[in-house]
């Protein structure tokens, strides 16, 4: 699919400004469609504050993001809110499922936010993939620690969304789950065609995808 | 999934907090129907009762006494006047109906009426069984009095004194003759014979040396009969009811004996109105009390879902996130807010239905005034959606501080 048509992520002269100073800047930085890419960089080095731009959920002090051709800062709010519901699945260092729904209902919900329709046989399909079918009604409260997190990145993909990104989303799992859920970041996105994007200073995964962008963090 | 699916699985997640607010809710819709009902019913009541009455005359003292008394048979009379005072009155050219009435006794705690057998059509009656009376001592009773009393045509009864039960008993005879159709009005708890009926009674009570007026024990002092032949030589009626030709003659002809000094008119509407004055001014109270535990109610969701607000605004972040806009987030909040108060209200709306109900079956063995439950009121539709607007309010800002929730700040802040 590379090539064929703009970049997924096309980053340019991004600069994201809080309390007055510079969080992030990323002079040029791209990622093909279907590719797989690192932000690396340590510790309050802007990665989530990237990831964030990267989702439309913060504005840029300046710069553009275009995600599949799209500006970001060219669309209203709540066409971008609906944009990121149906184009871009996103997993945090925690799962972060809704407490009051089961497992399945999570997934419904992101499939009813993305805009598609309800598919029954379609969140069965992620569950059991995931090794979660037998978690479909379980509350997220009564998941073990690797399986909340294959339920967040189940969430994140059962819309098949054209971009998927993951914020540190190894960093409070031990290797084994660590390296399951990395790869089932990878299996899924390659699955659909979808273009993946991880933020993390974890050293096991860095091995694990070629590209990269190293943040180097604020200026002291 | 859809957001109004949230909503309810938001509520089912924290049922006992729900609950409560719901339940508190419904408390104060439930105050606020019951009152609703209760005033509705009793103005249609005194309304049903006082139809066809246009003007009652009868001693002077309180018009609202007098029409409690002779037309809503709810109080003692104001006194007695002459019989040919009444028939002056009944031949006035500007009535077009009318017929004197005598007071004092009861049997088994409905009120006995003598009056002419031309009361049956003033009231517009119709006999359900019998016939009507047409001697001294045959009476007819008012459906719910023959219910209660077990009487029927061939029954026979006896009179006893004051206008309420547990009074000392006549020695005299009376024969139930007619039993009446049921009306829905007063007609139905009262006991008609003729005006002769109430004289012969007090008549031989005066010759056994019975009839003290006074000093009898079942008598109340306040309640005069309709003629007391040891103190007055002529025949007396306690009050003449009237239906004029034209609502002008009302007015001239109320004029015209509350110019005298012995008699007085009064319009049963206008009684009725001065009635619920005074009844309002509780009601109001009660109406007040109710609002007050709506209001509560609605502050304590106010405050639940702001604290429930701040312990979540993490999820508020991930739906945003996962596409949700700012209106469909403020929308999640205040639906919350409503779908507990949709609750509350509906509670609130059956146990105050339920309030009218309880009260109509415990009161219905008691008092002649049945309540019900079974009455729809289209203020009810107001309470409803008070209720629902309190619930909506409630969440109102809790909602403005989801939709104005930072994302990003959020998700970094909750981890």
């Amino acid at each position: 699919m590379a090539g064929l048509g703009p970049p997924m992520i096309e980053v340019t002269r991004l600069t994201v400004i809080r309390g007055g100073r510079a969080i992030v800047s990323v002079p040029h930085w791209q990622v093909e469609t279907g590719k797989a890419a690192l932000v690396l960089g340590p510790s309050g080095s802007g990665k989530t504050t990237l990831l964030h731009a990267l989702a439309g959920l913060l504005t840029p002090g300046a710069g553009a993001v275009r995600i599949g051709g799209r500006d970001l800062a060219a669309l209203n709010a709540a066409a971008r809110d609906r944009f990121r519901g149906a184009t871009i699945g996103l997993v945090f260092q925690t799962a972060r499922l809704m407490g009051a729904l089961t497992v399945s209902e999570n997934l419904a919900l992101a499939l009813r936010l993305a805009g598609k329709p309800q598919d029954s046989a379609r969140i069965a399909s992620a569950l059991a993939r995931l090794d979660l079918a037998h978690r479909a009604r379980a509350r997220p409260q009564a998941l073990s620690t690797g399986e909340s997190q294959r339920a967040a990145i189940a969430r994140a993909v059962i819309a098949r969304p054209a971009l998927l990104l993951a914020d540190e989303p190894t960093a409070a799992l031990d290797d084994a789950h660590a390296e399951a859920a990395l790869a089932l970041m990878q299996s899924e996105a390659a699955a659909y065609g979808a273009t993946l994007v991880i933020a993390t200073h974890d050293a096991r995964v860095k091995s694990k995808i070629a590209q990269r962008l190293d943040l180097a963090g604020p200026a002291p | 999934m859809s957001l109004l699916g949230l909503v309810f699985a938001e509520l089912r997640a924290r049922p006992l907090t729900a609950g409560l607010h719901a339940l508190m809710l419904a408390l104060g819709v439930a105050g606020a129907t019951a009152l609703l009902l209760f005033s509705a019913q009793s103005e249609a009541r005194l309304q049903r009762d006082a139809r066809g009455v246009d003007l009652v005359v009868g001693a002077k003292g309180s018009p609202l006494q007098l029409v409690l008394s002779s037309v809503f048979h709810a109080d003692i009379p104001t006194g007695n006047i002459p019989m040919q005072a009444a028939k002056d009155i009944i031949a006035d050219p500007r009535v077009a109906q009318g017929v004197a009435i005598g007071l004092g006794d009861s049997a088994g705690g409905f009120r006995i009426v003598g009056a002419d057998a031309a009361i049956l059509r003033f009231y517009d009656t119709r006999l359900a069984a019998g016939r009507a009376y047409a001697a001294p001592m045959e009476a007819v009773l008012g459906a719910q009095a023959a219910r209660r009393l077990g009487l029927e045509p061939g029954s026979t009864f006896k009179g006893a004194h004051g206008l309420g039960a547990g009074g000392e008993a006549h020695g005299e005879t009376y024969r139930v003759v007619g039993v009446l159709g049921e009306k829905r009005s007063v007609v139905d708890r009262l006991i008609f014979t003729p005006l002769e009926s109430v004289w012969a009674v007090h008549e031989v009570h005066a010759m056994q040396g019975l009839a003290a007026p006074a000093p009898v024990a079942s008598h109340d002092p306040g309640e005069p009969h309709a003629a007391h032949a040891e103190d007055e030589p002529d025949r007396e009626a306690t009050a003449v009811l009237l239906r004029l030709r034209s609502p002008l003659g009302a007015l001239s002809l109320r004029r015209a004996v509350n110019a005298q000094s012995a008699l007085m008119a009064a319009r049963p509407p206008d009684e009725a109105v001065r009635l619920f004055q005074l009844i309002g001014a509780g009601t109001q109270v009660l109406q007040g009390f109710a609002l007050t535990l709506i209001a509560a109610a609605a502050l304590s969701v106010f405050v639940t879902l702001l604290a429930a607000l701040r312990e979540r605004r993490g999820e508020v972040a991930l739906l945003r996130v996962m596409g949700a806009t700012r209106a469909q987030v403020f929308a999640l909040l205040v639906g919350q807010g409503v779908a507990i108060a949709a609750l509350g209200t509906a509670l609130g709306l059956a146990l105050g239905h339920a309030l009218m109900a309880g009260l109509g079956a415990a009161g219905g063995r008691a008092r002649d005034f049945a309540l019900t439950g079974a009455w729809f009121e289209p203020g009810e539709i107001a309470i409803a959606l008070g209720g629902l607007a309190a619930g909506a309010l409630a969440a109102l800002i809790p909602a403005i501080a989801a939709y104005r929730v930072d994302i990003a700040k959020t998700l970094a802040e909750t981890g």
